[in-house]
């Protein structure tokens, strides 16, 4: 009889703790899930932020200075490399379920995009980003800036003069590269066709040819001399780094990620369990009433010329298993207000 | 029913399996605690790492408060660097701020004053005065472009180092900053 009832208490006994286990266990999956949330929605808002505060540098030039274009192809055809756009977004105006270019606004006709036939707007061949890839929804955007360390001039460039730049520990430059001289006052882009080294200095060669992504003849460098007139430290030559993020299916089955497209090189996948991107601008709608504040934050689509740039305030979703949680952030952009 | 062993034979059982009980006890708990300490470590690097820059953000914006309020001599910005305050390098020369103990002597870069507590070091910033413009063409003022005497503008290049709760934990800044001189003469 004894040994009937402590062998019942000891079922129950038994019964509660599996239950309190399989309890206990399903709370840390929850609580893990919701700490993978939160650690993927800060790493993505990272990469952001560390783009978007560096967006519009192109070294000492004030932001009235207006670089000239030494490539054959115009600003529009060479989305790389377009210095006169620092940051630039897509708005999604679709359905929900649509992945057309159109779905975005301003279409995503212009983007390096993978179709059947290549890679277009783009200088690598298979470096597109995939369209049909992309979540619906989710915004784009396109932080451009000089990648650093800089690489400083080592003499005056005069008149057709190829540049001659000091090599920078960390600084990468080689031949088809897209890349920015300036000197506070002035800028031009050009291509580096060639790098001959003569110790830590480095002459950069730019023939001309007759693709959009080639010198043009008659380059914008030819005619103007770096370096003189503000002295040897303000003059610099930098690779032109564009940085696509977009959110597009991952690796693993069903869920989506962030994704960046770094320069020419092809898109990677950066941070698993992104769903959703969202970009507003803000603005200061009116510059001509004294006050360098933001007055409105506007999606891109409703930009317009007389707006000044000071600030984008991103957000990004995250998704594990059911939790899902949205990271906000605001971020100066020095270089641009 | 036989009888039952002597309670005496068993003892010794008992305390073996509460002994490997405890060690499971142990482990599990041992693992739970280093799970925390790199969790805290992590959240902790991550705290270091903003705080480096903000401090660095400080010293950019002292370093402009500086060059709006002080009366800007192009003499007090020597070669050698006097008060952190320098003339451009040469042509292929290494600037400043890429030389080795600049951030540690007083006259290669300036303190802020009174630094906020909880950082290993105080950040610090420097100063090159990189050329002086003049024509009424500057594209640096747009609004006083249509002034009718030729305005003179000082370019100046701030480099500003702040350093987190722990040394290790370093971060740069670099803002070019314009300052309308009065006309010469």
């Amino acid at each position: 009889m004894e040994l009937l009832l402590a062998m019942a208490l000891g079922l129950v006994v038994a019964l509660g703790l599996v239950q309190q286990y399989s309890g206990g266990q399903a709370a840390a999956a929850r609580l893990r899930d919701r700490a993978d949330v939160q650690d993927s929605g800060a790493y993505a808002l990272g990469f952001l932020r560390r783009s978007a505060m560096a967006a519009g540098y192109w070294g000492c030039n004030g932001r009235s200075v207006r670089p000239e274009n030494g490539l054959n192809g115009r600003w529009a055809e060479l989305f790389e490399f377009d210095v006169t756009r620092p940051v630039q977004g897509f708005d999604y105006r679709g359905d929900g379920e649509s992945v057309e270019l159109n779905a975005w606004f301003p279409s995503l006709f212009e983007l390096p995009r993978q179709t059947s036939g290549g890679a277009l707007n783009a200088l690598a061949p298979g470096a597109g980003i995939r369209v049909d890839r992309l979540a619906p929804g989710a915004d784009l955007v396109v932080f451009r800036r000089l990648q650093a360390p800089t690489l400083p001039l080592a003499a005056r460039v005069s008149p057709g003069d190829d540049p001659v730049v000091v090599e920078v520990d960390g600084a990468e430059l080689e031949a088809g590269d897209v890349a920015l001289i300036s000197d506070c006052r002035q800028a031009a882009l050009f291509r580096i066709t060639g790098v001959v080294a003569n110790g830590p200095r480095l002459r950069l060669l730019r023939a001309s040819g007759t693709g959009p992504y080639d010198n043009a003849n008659d380059a914008a460098l030819a005619g103007a001399s770096y370096g003189g007139e503000v002295g040897p430290q303000g003059a610099l030559v930098g690779r032109v780094m564009t940085e696509i993020y977009f959110i597009a299916a991952g690796a693993a089955p069903g869920v989506s990620s962030l994704w960046r497209r770094s320069g020419a090189a092809a898109p990677v996948e950066l941070v698993e369990g992104i769903t959703d991107l969202q970009v507003l601008l803000g603005v200061d709608v009116d510059l001509e009433d004294g006050l360098a504040a933001v007055n409105r934050y506007l999606p891109f689509n409703e930009l317009q010329e007389s707006h000044g740039i000071r600030s984008i305030a991103l957000t990004v979703r995250a998704r594990r298993g059911r939790q899902t949680r949205e990271f906000a952030q605001v971020v100066a952009l020095r270089n641009l207000a | 029913m036989p009888p039952l062993a002597p309670a005496r034979w068993q003892g010794g059982v008992a305390l073996l399996v509460s002994l490997a009980v405890l060690l499971l006890l142990t482990l599990v708990g041992v693992a739970s605690v280093q799970t925390m300490s790199l969790q805290t470590r992590l959240a902790g690097n991550a705290h270091d790492n903003l705080l480096a820059f903000q401090s660095a953000e400080l010293a950019l914006r002292e370093a402009e408060a500086f060059l709006m309020r002080e009366e800007l001599d192009p003499s007090r910005f020597t070669a050698q660097g006097s008060a952190g305050l320098w003339r451009p390098a040469a042509f292929g020369a290494a600037p400043p701020w890429r030389r080795p103990g600049v951030w540690a002597a007083a006259g290669g870069s300036r303190l802020v004053n009174a630094p906020p507590p909880g950082m290993a070091e105080a950040p610090r910033y420097l100063i090159e005065w990189l050329a002086t413009l003049e024509g009424s063409d500057n594209p640096h003022l747009v609004e006083e472009s249509q002034s009718a005497p030729p305005v003179r503008t000082a370019l100046f290049r701030i480099t500003a180092r702040g350093v987190g709760a722990t040394a290790t934990a370093q971060a740069r800044l670099q803002s070019t900053f314009a300052v309308q001189l009065p006309p010469a003469g």
